[in-house]
């Protein structure tokens, strides 16, 4: 045995092609039987692909780091579908490039965020969330409101999500400018949360 | 003077003060997030620094400024002393050297700019990402170069575990990071959904495993066996955790996603590998100890000793709690709270910075050409200062963590939840600032640091260039 | 003054059992019995709702249980002090390990009255500094206790550190997936 690894630790060729197999072993047994398991890549019924819109809103929630803070992603216990709804299943998340459960709760849980609060009060809250939870410690985002979205890269967006298998109809991609024209970040992005979770 | 007779060590000394520059910035950036979760009008309403645009850039600066420089630095010092011969292409270290900070540099200004891909540890966007992927590339092939020309025949354990660190790191950056772009900053991932979650994770996990354990075990079997004055204790048991280690770590990602909508065999799997990976890590750490033991008096002569000694108990105790917290009915309590971010923290500040520290410590003198550090006493407060800074940290996160863990499930007799969102937040306050006391500590133990090192720099500068003459291989040792 | 202190412990050469019965035991008994009277006059919160009051007979199990706990983990602490001893203080004797858990122990089961009053924060507040304290009663005392030099005690003082905090932390699992079982609190899992 130690002898072998003498050989080994004598040639650096060995020495990486050793690394190399050792390390591929877990991510191939791992990675590849999820790539063809049709169970994680089926939608639920409902699912639908976002709209121009809330693809824009999605697309300000990434730049924003949103995930840093908030969840997307409700595990199936007691306790947690009673504090933010029923528990997620992956057919919900078959449009999410990239996905978005994030990995810590310093905000609640928003997988389930869809029709719980007004369009109203998402804008009072995102631009001062202070306002209507005093003791937020979220950070405020008044320039959703100032900018307007940016409507120059929607369609290239849409045509790279259909590449991968994203059913956008021809008509839907023609008429996406149009469906941003005079909409306000802030506006996209409650187009976003007030989807979230919705499809199940 | 025959240049191939000497070592080159210009670019390390470059990258030893990217390393001391990068944890003043990341650093800083993280005691900044820690007040904002406090004072939360901190952001100022700028979008560059609110909370969720400035945490990327915490973590990039660390693990890839900080982190990444110092790698890359005692990669090329260990490279040369353990294979006894000169860099191959001294140019080309230098090339990966500076542009490893462009890179980095670039790369977290788009990240405060709101270009972003979301995927922790690898948020930088395409083009950032082709730029790393090449400057990691030619990283290797300065590092393999040299080991190809060496003139000793058996390769040293540093340099298996720098070695595993280029690999990985490299397929894994390539695979997790693959997207379609639909501008010239902005891309949609080839993953979607649960099957994104499971690459991103199996990147994240060993991002960790490789970047931060690997590769800084390397830099530890080289650093702690030469301040001990003595070889590893054990050869063979080095040998039976470096392959261990590899192929474990590899498996253990999904713990991150314990409960998720992932296949339950994948985190079972994930949780039973997280388990083994005790045992490698375990046997590295009694190696590392054992090593240590007999050595009593040089602590009184290398002021960067401490470091690596107390470096030890927190690798113990991270690799402890890691799997620990990859058990399922314990990961319930913990996953999404405070108890994650502490116990990364314990490793990233308990192992990977106190080692970075000692072996800097221990290499600066050499590099700069003086005899000792300039100010040993400073050394000393920066140790406690670092010391008790991170044990405040990981206490007040332990104790975040919990209480963020029960009260998230916590139910009365009636069946109702116990604790609404807000009651759970407010708890955590005062955890939160007793980290950022914690963190202000490390914080300013840091700045010691690197003035002291400064100052060893200037003391230095009549006897530069440091020309160390490269020695003859023993007998039989011959390539 | 600790050192002091320290020292003429060390000459006083009492026997293990004297130590353990005639002191430890005593102190060790400052912890339970205050989170007795804690749990169940007083009640246990994690720091924001009313506190939750236990009644007598659950008090009284969880103040046996921990207890026990205690002085199990006292022995064990002696027992691997006295095992890592083999490679720092080859000469010290079982007799020195019970003494040091004894002096490095005596703070934090003395400020084990915290458990009175039911509030996280002021356990973190309270314990933190005593905690710090201890840190460096061991630091202290394992080289007077062992007879060793100093630097084989810091050393020492580390591996003695890091068990520590790795028994804490097992602990601290164990006691999670007790929870998740439903020992404890009333989880929704």
């Amino acid at each position: 045995m130690l002898k072998l690894h003498k050989t080994i630790e004598s040639n650096s060729a060995l020495l990486i092609f050793g690394i190399l197999i050792v390390t591929s072993i877990g991510g191939f047994v791992q990675i590849l039987p999820n790539l063809f398991d049709q169970s994680l890549h089926k939608g639920t019924e409902n699912i639908k692909p976002y709209t121009a819109l809330e693809l824009t809103g999605r697309d300000v929630y990434i730049r924003e780091g949103c995930v840093g803070c908030h969840s997307q992603q409700i595990r199936p216990l007691v306790a947690e579908v009673m504090r933010y709804g029923e528990s997620s299943v992956s057919g919900e998340f078959i449009y999410d490039r990239p996905f978005l459960w994030g990995s810590k709760r310093t905000g609640p849980d928003l997988a389930r965020i869809g029709g719980k609060y007004s369009d109203k009060w998402h804008e009072l809250h995102l631009i001062d969330p202070r306002s209507v939870v005093p003791e937020s410690i979220m950070p405020s985002y008044p320039w959703l409101n100032e900018n307007m979205v940016d409507k120059s890269l929607i369609v290239a967006k849409l045509n790279v999500l259909k590449k991968m298998d994203h059913p956008y109809t021809d008509e839907q991609i023609k008429k996406a400018e149009s469906d941003l024209t005079g909409k306000t970040e802030l506006q996209a992005m409650i187009a976003y949360l007030q989807v979230l979770g919705t499809y199940r | 003077m025959d240049k191939d007779t000497y070592y080159t060590d210009s670019a390390t000394v470059f990258l030893i003060f990217c390393t001391m520059i990068w944890s003043i910035i990341g650093m800083f950036a993280g005691l900044y997030l820690a007040a904002e979760l406090v004072m939360p009008w901190l952001n100022f309403d700028i979008a560059e620094i609110t909370f969720g645009r400035l945490r990327p850039f915490h973590t990039n600066s660390v693990i890839f400024g900080f982190g990444g420089s110092a790698l890359i630095a005692t990669a090329f010092y260990t490279v040369q002393r353990t294979c006894h011969v000169r860099l191959f292409s001294p140019n080309l270290a230098w090339l990966v050297a500076v542009l490893w900070q462009v890179g980095v540099g670039v790369g977290l200004v788009s990240l405060l700019l709101g270009y972003t891909s979301t995927k922790e540890y690898a948020e930088f966007e395409w083009p950032i990402d082709i730029l790393v992927a090449i400057v990691w590339i030619s990283f290797g092939i300065v590092f393999f170069g040299t080991l190809a020309t060496r003139k000793i025949r058996p390769i040293y354990v540093s340099n298996w575990f720098y070695g595993a660190l280029i690999i990985v790191v490299a397929m894994l950056h390539v695979v997790n990071n693959l997207a379609l772009p639909y501008s010239w900053m902005q891309s949609y991932s080839v993953y979607e959904g649960a099957q994104d979650a499971i690459v991103q994770w199996w990147y994240g996990h060993n991002a960790v495993g490789f970047f931060l354990t690997a590769g800084f075990l390397g830099m530890f079997y080289y650093t702690l066996p030469k301040q001990a004055g003595k070889p590893i204790w054990s050869y063979r048991l080095s040998v039976v955790a470096f392959w261990a280690f590899v192929y474990t770590y590899i498996w253990v990602g999904p713990h991150h996603l314990h409960y998720t909508s992932i296949p339950d065999w994948l985190m079972t799997v994930a949780m039973v590998m997280s388990l083994v990976l005790l045992a490698p890590s375990w046997a590295t750490m009694i190696n590392a100890v054992m090593t240590m033991s007999g050595a009593w008096d040089k602590l009184r002569t290398d002021p960067g000793m401490k470091f690596v000694v107390v470096s030890m108990v927190f690798y113990a105790l991270a690799t402890f709690e890691g799997p620990m917290m990859a058990i399922k009915s314990v990961n319930v309590i913990s996953h999404f709270t405070d108890w994650t971010v502490g116990h990364v923290h314990s490793g990233a500040l308990g192992w990977n910075a106190f080692v970075t520290f000692g072996t800097v410590y221990f290499l600066a003198p050499k590099l700069f050409g003086t005899t000792q550090l300039h100010n040993l006493r400073l050394v000393n407060i920066h140790f406690w200062l670092a010391l008790m800074g991170v044990l405040l940290y990981i206490v007040a996160l332990w104790g975040a963590g919990i209480s963020q863990g029960i009260m998230n499930l916590s139910i009365d007799e009636y069946g109702q939840l116990n604790y609404s969102f807000i009651d759970i937040m407010l708890v955590t306050i005062p955890y939160h600032w007793i980290r950022l006391f914690g963190g202000s500590l490390f914080f300013v133990g840091a700045l010691i640091m690197t003035y002291n090192l400064f100052m060893t720099y200037v003391a230095g500068k009549d006897n530069r260039p440091v020309l160390v003459k490269i020695p003859k291989v023993n007998p039989g040792n011959e390539i | 003054m600790t050192k002091d202190v320290i020292s003429r412990l060390s000459k006083a050469n009492y026997s293990p059992a004297q130590l353990f019965f005639g002191y430890s035991i005593w102190l060790g008994l400052v912890p339970p019995v205050s989170a007795f009277f804690g749990t169940y006059y007083n009640g246990w919160s994690l720091g924001i709702s009313d506190p939750i009051k236990l009644s007598f007979s659950q008090s009284l199990a969880i103040s046996i249980f921990y207890a026990l706990a205690l002085i199990v983990g006292f022995l064990v602490t002696a027992f691997v002090i006295k095992w890592m001893a083999t490679v720092y203080a080859p000469e010290s004797t079982l007799n020195d390990a019970f003494a040091v858990v004894s002096v490095v122990g005596t703070p934090i089961m003395l400020a084990g009255v915290v458990h009175l009053y039911p509030s996280v924060l002021l356990h973190i507040i309270v314990l933190s500094p005593i905690f710090a304290w201890s840190c460096y009663i061991l630091f202290c005392a394992l080289p007077i206790l062992l007879k060793i030099d100093n630097d084989r005690g810091i050393f020492m003082g580390c591996a003695v550190l890091g068990f520590l905090v790795t028994a804490f932390l097992a602990l601290l699992g164990i006691s999670t997936i007790a929870w998740v079982y439903g020992i404890g609190p009333n989880l929704g899992v």
